[in-house]
């Protein structure tokens, strides 16, 4: 044998010197011959047991999850033709979150920190720029008359605009995950008319919108 | 064909349990785990003792189902893994701390035990075992050239990580297969 082969082997030799098994014969002759009841079987097959029983949860958690997540989100129609409203166009501001649209009152107090839609400015031609208070911008909704449309989440919004104090008011109802996943009622946002120019020829980043 | 006998049963395990144990702690570095996997190994030698070719050494038919069942437990503790479940593996450290006194032999334990489990099946196999590449290949049930150039991987991956040792068999590599 080649010194190399020695000096390896050696090294394996002192390193696996010591460590016995501490499994018996008598240990699995029993579990061969189906007698085992000693605690370490039980053991070795408890374990086995439990990590079957885990994966299995899991998949059965995983397919249940992706099976019946179909019949609780709630979709709706959104495959409206557009129809001109001229009542929407021009930049609302949010200014309240209300559970039902006669609940708002004038000098409703909301926090801003509530609300999560900053701004919409509805422009010709069904589309609608949509900004958040993270401050992002988006071209994402469409409208018609009567409905605002979400293609990505599949929900379809009612607004009413009502005069009020002298001043218009958007209520529009506001789909969020608690609507589409949870089935909660939706609330309504409350939109003041900020101007009614038509911002169709510019790019989002060019509307300005004062804070 | 009978099935094995108690006493048959017992010669068969008192022969082979620790070199089993051994090699399943060395790939394995758990001692819990290298218990389980000798336990199965000899619940599976003796349940398929009746389909043992008798012309042939057991040795190498025991290593083939430890060999196996190791790699079955590897591929559970990945699963295990994702539960944060894992078993105690300070083998490794307690042999560097305990059992290897100089600085040398422990710079080669740790990094021998950073090579692939398929380097370290061939070099537990070939090194501790003393099997030739030709009945290692027959184990691992691959060519013999795919042995040889696992082994070859191994070691210079130790040459490489090792490069101011003064180890001989790292520096002449291939001697190995002019004695195998």
């Amino acid at each position: 044998m080649a010194q190399s082969e020695k000096d390896i082997k050696s090294i394996l030799e002192k390193a696996l010197e010591n460590p016995k098994t501490s499994i018996s014969f008598n240990l699995i002759w029993a579990a061969k011959t189906g007698e085992g009841n000693s605690k370490k079987i039980k053991l070795f097959m408890k374990k086995k047991f439990i990590l079957a029983f885990l994966v299995s949860i899991i998949m059965i958690s995983v397919f249940a999850a992706g099976v019946f997540a179909g019949y609780f989100i709630n979709e709706d129609k959104i495959d409206y033709p557009f129809v001109k409203d001229r009542a929407i166009i021009g930049k609302w501001q949010s200014v309240g979150l209300v559970e039902n649209i006669k609940d708002f009152k004038l000098g409703h107090k909301s926090s801003k920190d509530d609300l999560y839609l900053s701004y919409l400015v509805f422009v010709n031609y069904g589309k609608v720029l949509y900004s958040n208070n993270k401050g992002d911008l988006c071209w994402s909704l469409k409208w018609t008359k009567g409905l605002v449309l979400n293609a990505r989440d599949e929900t379809a919004s009612h607004y009413e605009i009502k005069k009020l104090y002298g001043n218009d008011y958007m209520f529009f109802e506001w789909k969020s995950g608690d609507y589409i996943f949870r089935d909660m009622k939706q609330l309504y946002y409350v939109l003041k008319r900020i101007d009614s120019h038509d911002y169709s020829n510019l790019f989002p980043t060019a509307i300005t919108i004062n804070k | 064909m009978n099935s094995i006998s108690k006493e048959n049963a017992e010669m068969i395990f008192s022969e082979y349990s620790q070199f089993v144990y051994k090699t399943a702690l060395f790939l394995i570095k758990s001692k819990e785990l290298a218990d389980d996997i000798t336990q199965e190994t000899f619940i599976k030698v003796f349940n398929k003792y009746n389909t043992y070719n008798f012309k042939k050494p057991m040795k190498p038919w025991i290593y083939k189902i430890t060999l196996n069942v190791t790699r079955n437990t590897l591929r559970k503790q990945k699963w295990l893994s994702f539960w944060s479940v894992l078993p105690d593996n300070s083998f490794v450290d307690l042999v560097e701390n305990t059992v290897l006194k100089s600085e040398e032999e422990r710079q080669l334990w740790r990094e021998i035990n950073l090579l692939s489990i398929k380097s370290k099946e061939i070099i537990v196999l070939h090194f501790y075992s003393g099997m030739t590449l030709k009945k290692i290949s027959e184990i691992l049930n691959i060519p013999e050239g795919t042995c040889k150039s696992r082994l070859s991987s191994g070691l210079s991956k130790l040459r490489e990580r090792l490069p101011k040792t003064d180890f001989n068999y790292l520096k002449r590599g291939g001697e190995f297969y002019g004695s195998v």
